[in-house]
């Protein structure tokens, strides 16, 4: 186990330095490429920092639903206990087996011509698409 | 100036006093830090006589090798913004192309350099456009237009073999081409979307037909076209020109991501849409489809998540490395958002 501070708290105060003493510097030199590539990495630390406070929770979220598409059950029948399956397994590991499931579930709707008709699915894959946003930007989908 | 560059002043210099019919010098030569596929240039020229005498103000564009899939080579593009110019578009001339790499070690042209910036944010918010910001709904849609009035029917043969044969009129095989393409680069990706294979089913089942296919811009949005105080200066960025349906470049302008926080202005987030569809309608003597617009605003949606995860991709492969290539990819879930928002809409 790592000493304090924890990760996210560490990408916090990187973020602070950036936004508020490294910026206005390179906007005082008149540099608008690099003032924009530094609000960039700014803002890709909170989606870092926001990852590791989340990322894992959302990621058994998005396993547990896909456990329950009927469109996933011979897959998941066909593979049964995978490690990622399990509570008490990697964040890789489980990362590793939803990709799968993905791959699989991005197969069968391609072969089966699924459409937002299936609404449980549709909802799934709205619900996986708002957890990523929770992630990259949680101000985009309270903003149409 | 570096060694490259003195040669390559050099070589144009060779290269167009025998083409010009006239002395040729380069007054001033800066390379620009151009788009992926090519590599660009800003160049100052003096002709001394012959047909063409005078000072120019160019940009030269040439191949860079590396290409993005499904984007014109610098030929392609030459002919294409030729056709544009020819017929009244507001984009910089283009002068002198030359396909055979004897000259320089790769096919280029030169443009005209024109005012202005393009920058999202400039064009969205800089005070200094207040003036004239409500004149680029009219404007765009009326170079739009002039763009849509180069068809297959009109194009020169030459720009037919680039832009190759088109897609029949009054069937809905554009849109379902448009559909088969992205499952296509979808196949590419190293990682599958679950959310965009369930989108595509929907434009499948759903695709329009086109009533005449068109030269479509394939890039039309706020970022691709230079504004000043004094106005429009010019479209620009031709490399994904192709024959399809206006529907898809109107519909492009619109898309969220285009509106650079402006996100209640949803034509590129400095105008409304029915005054742009207006302004199109007027200029175009066509009617605007919005139920087209939005077939065809889903298809962008779902092109520019995948586009989102191919630049993240030049990133993670070493291809050409930087931060906003690297962010561009999480942002991938915000084109998905949209995309199922406007079906969702659809009913």
């Amino acid at each position: 186990m790592q000493d304090r501070p924890e990760a996210p708290d560490l990408l916090d105060a990187v973020a602070e330095l950036l936004i508020k003493e490294i910026l206005p510097l390179v906007q005082t030199h008149g540099d608008d490429l690099t003032a924009y590539k530094t609000l960039v990495s700014w803002n890709m630390l909170g989606v870092v920092a926001r990852e590791l406070r989340n990322g894992e929770e959302l990621l058994n979220d998005e396993l547990a639903r896909l456990k329950n598409l009927p469109e996933l059950a011979a897959f998941f029948a066909k593979s049964n206990a995978q490690p990622g399956d399990a509570g008490a397994v990697s964040y890789r590991a489980k990362l590793a087996r939803v990709r799968e499931c993905n791959q699989a579930l991005a197969d069968t709707i391609r072969e089966k011509k699924i459409g937002p008709e299936n609404k449980a699915l549709w909802e799934h894959a709205r619900q996986t698409v708002l957890e990523k946003l929770a992630v990259s930007n949680p101000r985009y989908s309270t903003n149409d | 100036m570096d060694a490259g560059l003195e040669k390559l002043k050099q070589q144009i210099e060779v290269y167009l006093t025998e083409r010009l019919g006239g002395p040729t010098s380069v007054t001033s030569m800066k390379s620009l830090s151009g788009g992926a596929c090519q590599d660009n240039y800003l160049v100052d020229l003096n002709v001394a006589s012959g047909p063409e005498a005078g000072e120019y103000g160019l940009v030269l564009r040439t191949d860079a090798g590396a290409s993005l899939l499904a984007s014109l080579g610098r030929p392609e593009e030459f002919c294409v913004a030729q056709a544009a110019y020819d017929n009244g578009v507001k984009t910089p001339r283009p002068y002198w192309l030359e396909k055979d790499i004897k000259a320089i070690g790769k096919p280029f042209y030169f443009m005209e350099r024109i005012q202005g910036r393009a920058t999202g944010r400039y064009v969205v918010k800089d005070r200094e456009l207040n003036g004239v910001r409500k004149d680029f709904a009219r404007l765009l849609a009326e170079n739009l237009a002039a763009i849509h009035g180069v068809t297959p029917l009109t194009a020169s043969d030459e720009l037919k073999t680039v832009l190759g044969e088109p897609l029949p009129a009054h069937t809905n095989q554009i849109a379902l081409a448009a559909v088969r393409d992205v499952r296509g680069l979808l196949n590419t990706l190293p990682q599958t979307h679950p959310a965009l294979e369930l989108a595509l089913n929907w434009l499948e089942h759903n695709a329009p037909a086109t009533d005449a296919p068109v030269l479509i811009h394939g890039d039309f949005r706020t970022g691709n076209f230079m504004v000043s105080p004094e106005g429009l200066h010019g479209i620009v960025d031709w490399e994904f020109a192709h024959w399809g349906d206006r529907h898809e470049d109107i519909s492009w302008l619109c898309m969220r991501d285009w509106r650079f926080g402006k996100q209640t202005k949803h034509v590129g987030g400095f105008a409304d849409r029915p005054e742009f569809y207006a302004a199109y309608e007027k200029a175009a003597g066509i009617a605007v489809d919005p139920e087209k617009v939005r077939f065809w605003e889903i298809m962008g949606n779902i092109r520019w998540a995948v586009g989102s995860v191919q630049q993240t991709e030049r990133h993670l492969s070493g291809a050409d490395k930087g931060i906003q290539l690297a962010a561009i990819g999480r942002r991938c879930c915000e084109m998905e958002y949209e995309a199922m928002r406007l079906i969702d809409d659809a009913g």
